[in-house]
């Protein structure tokens, strides 16, 4: 047990100073930021300057050493643009998201298993048949054209909800529906996939010979162990959620994190940009590492550190 | 009704001299086995990448050419004169040229970030199968990396820091979905090198490399086929969004990404600047994905036993 958790943490450290490095990289492979920072003709002593106080003119190693240590400590830089720290406009973001993702997470688990057990249960019947195929046909489309569809349907035609902005729960429906659409369209042939075998296995037939009814069996006894492979989709599902955010967010003109990226990339603001970067895929990892800790704990066949 | 043997045999003689025989002798379009559904998606996008060939010329407008007197206009089934059949955008550029133009760059990108995925993939697979335990356990190591960060963010950054050269992005791109090509060919790679065959060509004294090249990779074949089409669907989704979000494709070239994203600032006024450019996006993903479910089952029989069990 002990070494596979320790196996377990360090790939997840591994992988976030992977991340951490290319981020650190890639800010410094654009050479000298002053370049865009400050005007065409702007004397060479301000340059100088503004390279000095954003710590530029150290040797590389060094820089690297005081980002890494940074991070340790959860001291943050400052915006290029905004002249606050980043973690101020992180903060302000970071709500809009979790409200909106964790209402998606909900959603897409909810219709998933739903639909994927009804699916299951009722297999190679028409109600199976409809939602793998609807479900294969909503996999098929990216998700900003999901969203611009949606937009067309309830905006531009039925003209009865707003197609950006915040404030009311109208703003939140069409990205919560979107997200939601396409989370579960993929999660709903795993959870289909997984029931069908435990469906096929002995104790449900020995549930079901007992005189359990169909849907006590599915409840009681085939969902449980079909959710011990589903533990680990969820960590792919988050990483799918994350990227999808980032894109609806930018439809929707929601004012959440996957917008303060996509803005930190066009304007190449490196500080926001690492600090967000990092965040984001710190939950992420975080949650694969929860999802590999729990793995053990609810499926005791697992033999562990192999 | 049961047919008997007799009763075949009877109907040979006339098949035999069927005039339509010939044509049997040309090769088949189709497998025989291969559903309507499928054969549609072939031809759909056969259609696609003819149109992508062949549309800039054949359509005759320049999709850079600006007609500021005929901004915004409405395509020609609302009632406009049919010198734009699908409108023009904000700046009275022709909204079908653009269209295929942006056909044309998605399809090249999806190609290219194709290959790349599977050369990289099936290299690193085979690194991982047959290359030792060290060099195992360094991919699986970059395989579990790249599956736990979400991707799309690294493109993220690499893009704010490379910029916007081409070549650049074919690679991160195609870098996109190695890791499960890797995967899997390194799976296929362990299995096949257990079998017999293998054995045999070592106790004829085959050297290691010829049997990796001649014998091994060679049963990779199938699986690769199936991976592409998952590739390729990766690839294009990835493009479109990372082009619609205006760090992908850039201006003065155009990707469907793209086009979606200049429509999406002007739905409310001019739906169909996004419009075609979304319907052949979705068309081309579906008929690709539809294409790519019927090859795994086709050729991975574990699979379609999963699928479609009992």
């Amino acid at each position: 047990m002990l070494k596979y958790l320790l196996q377990r943490l360090a790939l997840a450290a591994a992988t976030l100073w992977f991340i951490a490095t290319l981020v650190f990289c890639s800010a410094r492979l654009t050479g000298d930021p002053t370049h865009w920072l400050l005007p065409e003709d702007a004397p060479p002593q301000a340059r100088q300057e503004l390279r000095e106080s954003l710590g530029l003119d150290r040797p590389l190693l060094a820089q690297y050493g005081t980002y890494l240590t940074g991070l340790i400590r959860g001291q943050v830089a400052t915006s290029y643009y905004e002249p606050r720290p980043v973690r101020e406009i992180l903060m302000e973001r970071l709500p809009n998201t979790l409200r909106l993702a964790g209402l998606a997470l909900a959603g897409t688990w909810l219709f998933g298993l739903l639909l994927g057990g009804l699916a299951a249960v009722n297999h190679n019947g028409v109600l199976d048949r409809t939602i793998v195929a609807v479900a294969s046909l909503v996999s098929a489309v990216p998700s900003f054209v999901v969203a611009i569809g949606m937009i067309l349907m309830f905006s531009v035609v039925l003209r009865i909800l707003p197609t950006s902005g915040t404030g009311t729960w109208r703003n939140l429906v069409m990205p919560v529906a979107t997200l939601t659409l396409l989370g579960a369209a993929g999660l709903v042939r795993l959870v289909r996939g997984s029931l069908l075998e435990t469906l096929d296995q002995d104790f449900v037939r020995t549930a079901r010979a007992k005189g359990l009814r169909r849907w006590g069996t599915v409840g009681k006894h085939a969902m449980r162990n079909a959710a011990i492979p589903l533990l680990t989709v969820f960590g792919t599902q988050l990483g799918a959620l994350v990227a999808g955010t980032v894109v609806v967010e930018t439809v929707f003109a929601w004012p959440g994190l996957g917008r303060a990226i996509v803005a930190a990339v066009n304007t190449r603001d490196f500080p926001l940009l690492q600090t967000s970067i990092l965040l984001v895929s710190g939950t992420v990892i975080a949650c694969n590492l929860l999802v590999d800790l729990l793995y053990p704990m609810v499926d005791p066949r697992v033999r562990l550190g192999g | 009704m049961v047919t008997t043997a007799a009763e075949t045999a009877a109907r040979e003689p006339t098949t035999r001299h069927d005039p339509t025989r010939r044509s049997r002798r040309l090769p088949r379009l189709f497998p025989t086995s291969m559903p309507w559904l499928i054969r549609a998606q072939v031809i759909n996008l056969a259609l696609l990448a003819g149109l992508a060939l062949l549309g800039p010329s054949v359509i005759g407008h320049d999709p850079a050419r600006q007609d500021l007197r005929a901004r915004l206009t409405a395509p020609v089934w609302i009632g406009n004169h049919a010198n734009h059949p699908l409108g023009t955008d904000h700046i009275g550029r022709d909204v079908l040229a653009r269209t295929v133009y942006g056909l044309r760059t998605s399809l090249i990108v999806a190609a290219i970030g194709t290959v790349v995925s599977l050369v990289i993939g099936t290299a690193l697979g085979a690194l991982a199968a047959l290359g030792g335990r060290a060099a195992d356990a360094v991919v699986m190591f970059l395989v579990e990396t790249q599956m736990s960060v979400p991707y799309t963010l690294v493109v993220l950054v690499l893009m704010a820091s490379l910029g916007t050269d081409i070549r650049v992005f074919l690679l991160v791109v195609g870098l996109a979905g190695w890791e499960g090509v890797a995967r899997l060919v390194r799976g296929q790679l362990l299995a096949a090198k257990r079998q017999d065959f293998v054995e045999g060509a070592r106790a004829l004294g085959l050297g290691q490399l010829r049997i990796a090249f001649r014998h091994l990779l060679p049963t990779t074949a199938p699986i690769l086929m199936v991976l592409a089409s998952g590739s390729f669907t990766g690839v294009i989704f990835l493009e479109s969004s990372l082009s619609f979000l205006g760090v992908g494709i850039q201006p003065p070239a155009t990707s469907l990404g793209l086009l979606i994203g200049v429509g999406r600032d002007h739905l409310m006024g001019a739906w169909w600047i996004a419009l075609a450019p979304c319907a052949l996006l979705v068309s081309l993903t579906l008929s690709v994905a539809l294409l790519g479910d019927w090859l795994r089952d086709r050729l991975d029989p574990r699979a379609r036993r999963k699928l479609t069990r009992r």
